[in-house]
C-alpha cells in the first residue's frame, strides 16, 4: 500500500497572460524519488514553489501527508529546497550554513555540532568547514545546500536542478550519493530536472510536463515504452525516437502510410488491431524507438545506410528510407554495416506507437485476440 | 613618423591636462595644509612653505580665548574640544539612523513594493528644495518645543534629510541580492525577521558601509541647520570652524589647522572601512 506523502489537486498558477502551471495534478508516494521532468521554462520550478510555499497557487490545492497546506507559509511545511541557483548563503561558513536551520530550531549546541559533522563527512565537506560558503564552488554549494536541507530532517526534499552547474563525472557521482543517501534517510523527494537521462536513472517515478502541463505519470519503464503523447515520446529516449507522419491510407488491401513520395507498408502491424478502419484517412504519426528497428533481409522496408555512430555498447545507424525520411535502427555493436550499403529493415510490432497528428495524443487501438 | 609625434603631442596633452586638473584641485588643500602650520606673522605672505614652522595654530584650538589674544588678534572662541565631540556624536548617531532607516525602508521597497514608486520618489523631496527654505520654520518648531541648540534636534533633523540617500544607495544592494537566499532561509525555518537580521544585512553590509560613508560626509560637513539651530551646547564642528573668522577678527591659522582636524577624521575613518567598501564596489563577486 502506497502512502501518498504530497499531493498537487489541480493547480494553476499564472504570471500575468501566462500560464505557468496548468491545472496540474500528481502523487507523490511516502520514500519515493519523484522527478518532475520537461524542457527549460515548462513550469517545474513553479510547480516546486507552490509544494514549498514560496509560492501561492491561483486555483488548486496542496496536501502534505493529510494537511492542506495550500496557505500555510514555506517555514511551517517542513519541506526543504535546494535551489538551483544561489544555494548557499555566501556570508557564513560552510559550519554556518548547514547549522543555520538547526540553531533556527534551537538544537542544542553538542547534537548541532555533531549533526553538522556527520553530514558533512557524508557529503565530503569536512575540510572545508571553515571556508566561506560564497567562496566554494557551485558543485560545493550545491552539496552544501543539500546537507544543510537534510539537516533540518524536512518530510519532503525538494532539489531544482541541483547537478545542472555540476561537469559530468561529478554529476554522476553525486547522482548515485543522492539516491543512496535519499534511501538511507527515507526522506520523499521531489527532484527537477530537464535532463532525461538523469531522470531514468535517479527517479521511482516521472512526470514529464510541458508548457505548463503534465503530460504523463509514470515510472521510468513506463513512461520510456508507453509514451501516450508524441511530446513524451520525443522527450524520452537518446537517440530519440523516429516518427513517420503521414496519412493512413488502403491500398490492395494492404495499410499504407503516405506523405508525399513517403509510403509506408504498416499492414503487418494494423491486423492485428480491430478498429483500424476508423483512423482511415486521417494524420497519424507512427512513433518507434531506434531500438526497435531490426536490420533485416526479409523486412520490407528498404533504404541506404548514410552514417554510423558508435551510441555506448551499440552503433546508430542512419538509413535514408525516402527523400524525406530518414530511419534511425540501433544495433549491436559487432553488426557488420557500411556506410552507402542498401539494407532492409523491419520494426519490433510490438514496440510501435501510433499518435493522432492533430492531437498528439496516443491512439488507442484494441488487439484482436 | 609623423604619425608618432602626433601621439606623443596628444599624450602630453593629456598629461598636461590631467595635471592642471590635479592642480586645481590640491592648491586649496595645500594652501590650508601650509597655512595650518605657519605662525601668524606669515598667514598673509603667499609661500607655501613655512619659514618659521609651528603647532600653535593647533595648540590654541585646545585652549580658551586668552590665549588667541596673545596671537595679535582679539576673538571670543570657546576650546575646540566641544564641539568636535558634538560633530562626532550629532553625526555618528544621525548616520546610523538614517542607514538604519534607509534599510529597513529599502527592504520594505524592493521586496514588497512599499511605499510605491511615487512614495518612493517622495523622499527625495527634503533634498529637492534648498535647506534655506525650511530651516526658518524648522528653527520655530524647535523653539516652540524647546529643543533648540540639542543634540537631539539635530540628529533627528539630520537623519531625517539624508535617509533618502539611505534608502536609494541601500535599495540598489538589496535589489541585487537574490530573493533565493531569504527564501532558503525561510525554508529552513526562520522567520521574516530572522531572515532579515541573519541573511539580508549581512550580505547587504557593503551597501550599509557606502551608505553610512556617505550620509556621514554629509552631515559631518553640514552648515546652515547648524548655524541655525546651535548657539552654544550643541554646536558643531563647521560652525566652529566659521568663528574663528568673522567680525571679532581673522585666525586664519587655526580656522586652517581645525579644517585640517575636521578633515583628516572623515579620511581616517574612509581608511578604516576601505577594506568593506571595496567589497561594496564589487559586490557582484558574491553571487553565485
Ligand atoms: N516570478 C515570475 N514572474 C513571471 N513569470 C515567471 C515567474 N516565474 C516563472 N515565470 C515564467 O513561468 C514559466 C515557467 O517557469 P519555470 O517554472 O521557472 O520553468 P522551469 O523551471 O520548468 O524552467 C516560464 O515561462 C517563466 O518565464
Ligand atoms: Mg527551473
Amino acid at each position: 500500500m502506497k502512502i501518498a506523502k504530497v499531493r498537487v489537486v489541480n493547480v494553476t498558477k499564472r504570471f500575468g497572460d501566462l500560464v505557468a502551471v496548468n491545472n496540474v495534478s500528481f502523487e507523490v508516494y511516502e520514500g519515493e524519488i519523484f522527478t518532475l521532468l520537461g524542457p527549460s521554462g515548462c513550469g517545474k520550478t513553479t510547480t516546486l514553489r507552490i509544494i514549498s510555499g514560496l509560492e501561492k497557487p491561483d486555483l488548486g490545492k496542496v496536501y502534505i501527508g493529510d494537511n492542506d497546506v495550500t496557505t500555510l507559509p514555506p517555514q511551517l511545511r517542513n519541506v526543504c529546497l535546494v535551489f538551483q541557483e544561489y544555494a548557499v548563503f555566501p556570508h557564513m561558513s560552510v559550519y554556518d550554513n548547514i547549522a543555520f536551520g538547526l540553531r533556527v530550531r534551537k538544537v542544542p549546541k553538542e547534537e548541532l555540532s555533531k549533526k553538522v559533522r556527520e553530514l558533512a563527512e557524508v557529503l565530503e565537506l569536512t575540510d572545508r568547514l571553515n571556508t566561506k560558503a560564497g567562496r566554494l564552488g557551485i558543485s560545493e554549494q550545491q552539496r552544501i545546500a543539500l546537507a544543510r536541507c537534510i539537516a533540518v530532517e524536512p518530510e519532503v526534499l525538494l532539489l531544482d536542478e541541483p547537478l545542472t552547474f555540476a561537469d559530468a563525472k561529478v554529476r554522476e557521482k553525486m547522482r548515485r550519493e543522492l539516491k543512496k543517501i535519499q534511501r538511507e534517510l527515507g526522506v520523499t523527494m521531489i527532484y527537477v530536472t530537464h535532463d532525461q537521462l538523469e531522470a531514468m536513472m535517479l527517479s521511482d517515478r516521472i512526470a514529464v510536463m510541458n508548457k505548463g502541463r503534465l503530460l504523463q505519470v509514470g515510472s521510468p519503464i513506463e513512461i520510456y515504452d508507453n509514451p501516450q503523447s508524441l511530446f513524451v515520446a520525443h522527450f524520452i529516449g537518446s537517440p530519440t525516437i523516429n516518427t513517420i507522419e503521414g496519412v493512413l491510407v488502403k491500398e490492395r488491401g494492404r495499410f499504407l502510410v503516405k506523405r508525399g513520395e513517403v509510403a509506408i507498408d504498416v499492414s503487418e502491424f494494423m491486423s492485428s488491431y480491430h478498429n483500424v478502419e476508423s483512423l482511415l484517412g486521417r494524420n497519424i504519426v507512427i512513433g518507434i524507438r531506434p531500438e526497435d528497428v531490426y536490420l533485416d533481409v526479409n523486412g520490407p522496408i528498404e533504404g541506404v545506410v548514410e552514417v554510423i555512430e558508435v551510441s555506448g555498447e551499440r552503433l546508430a545507424i542512419h538509413i535514408r528510407v525516402f527523400k524525406e525520411l530518414v530511419l534511425k535502427a540501433l544495433v549491436p555493436i559487432h553488426e557488420i554495416v557500411s556506410e552507402g550499403e542498401r539494407v532492409r529493415l523491419s520494426f519490433n510490432l510490438e514496440k510501435v506507437h501510433i499518435f493522432d497528428k492533430a492531437t498528439e495524443e496516443k491512439v488507442v487501438l484494441s488487439r484482436v485476440k | 613618423m609623423k604619425f608618432h609625434g602626433t601621439r606623443v603631442l596628444l599624450s602630453a596633452l593629456k598629461y598636461i591636462t590631467i595635471g592642471v586638473f590635479i592642480l586645481w584641485v590640491l592648491i586649496p588643500v595645500a594652501w590650508v595644509v601650509s597655512l595650518a602650520f605657519k605662525p601668524y606673522a606669515e598667514w598673509r605672505v603667499s609661500y607655501f612653505v613655512p619659514k618659521n614652522f609651528t603647532w600653535n595654530n593647533f595648540i590654541v584650538l585646545f585652549k580658551s580665548e586668552a590665549f588667541i589674544g596673545i596671537m595679535g588678534a582679539t576673538a571670543i572662541v570657546e576650546p575646540v574640544t566641544k564641539p568636535l565631540i558634538n560633530s562626532l556624536v550629532v553625526t555618528s548617531l544621525s548616520t546610523i539612523m538614517a542607514v538604519m532607516i534607509g534599510f529597513f525602508t529599502a527592504y520594505g521597497a524592493s521586496r514588497y513594493n512599499t511605499p510605491g514608486p511615487f512614495g518612493l520618489f517622495f523622499t527625495l523631496l527634503t533634498r529637492m528644495l534648498p535647506p534655506a527654505t525650511f530651516v526658518t520654520p524648522i528653527m520655530v518648531y524647535y523653539s516652540n518645543l524647546k529643543l533648540l541648540d540639542t543634540h537631539f534636534s539635530l540628529i533627528i533633523l539630520y537623519s531625517a534629510v539624508t535617509v533618502t540617500y539611505g534608502i536609494w544607495i541601500l535599495k540598489g544592494f538589496i535589489d541585487a541580492i537574490p530573493i533565493e537566499w531569504e527564501e532558503a532561509a525561510m525554508l529552513e525555518g526562520a522567520t521574516p525577521i530572522k531572515t532579515l537580521f541573519k541573511v539580508v544585512l549581512p550580505i547587504a553590509r557593503p551597501g550599509l558601509v557606502v551608505a553610512g560613508l556617505f550620509i556621514f560626509l554629509l552631515t559631518w560637513t553640514e552648515l546652515l541647520f547648524a548655524l541655525v539651530l546651535t548657539n552654544v551646547y550643541a554646536v558643531t564642528l563647521p560652525v566652529h570652524i566659521s568663528k574663528y573668522v568673522g567680525a571679532v577678527g581673522q585666525l586664519y591659522g587655526p580656522q586652517a589647522a581645525l579644517a585640517l582636524i575636521g578633515s583628516v577624521i572623515p579620511i581616517a575613518i574612509g581608511y578604516a572601512i576601505q577594506k568593506h567598501l571595496v567589497t561594496g564596489f564589487t559586490f557582484g563577486m558574491v553571487r553565485g
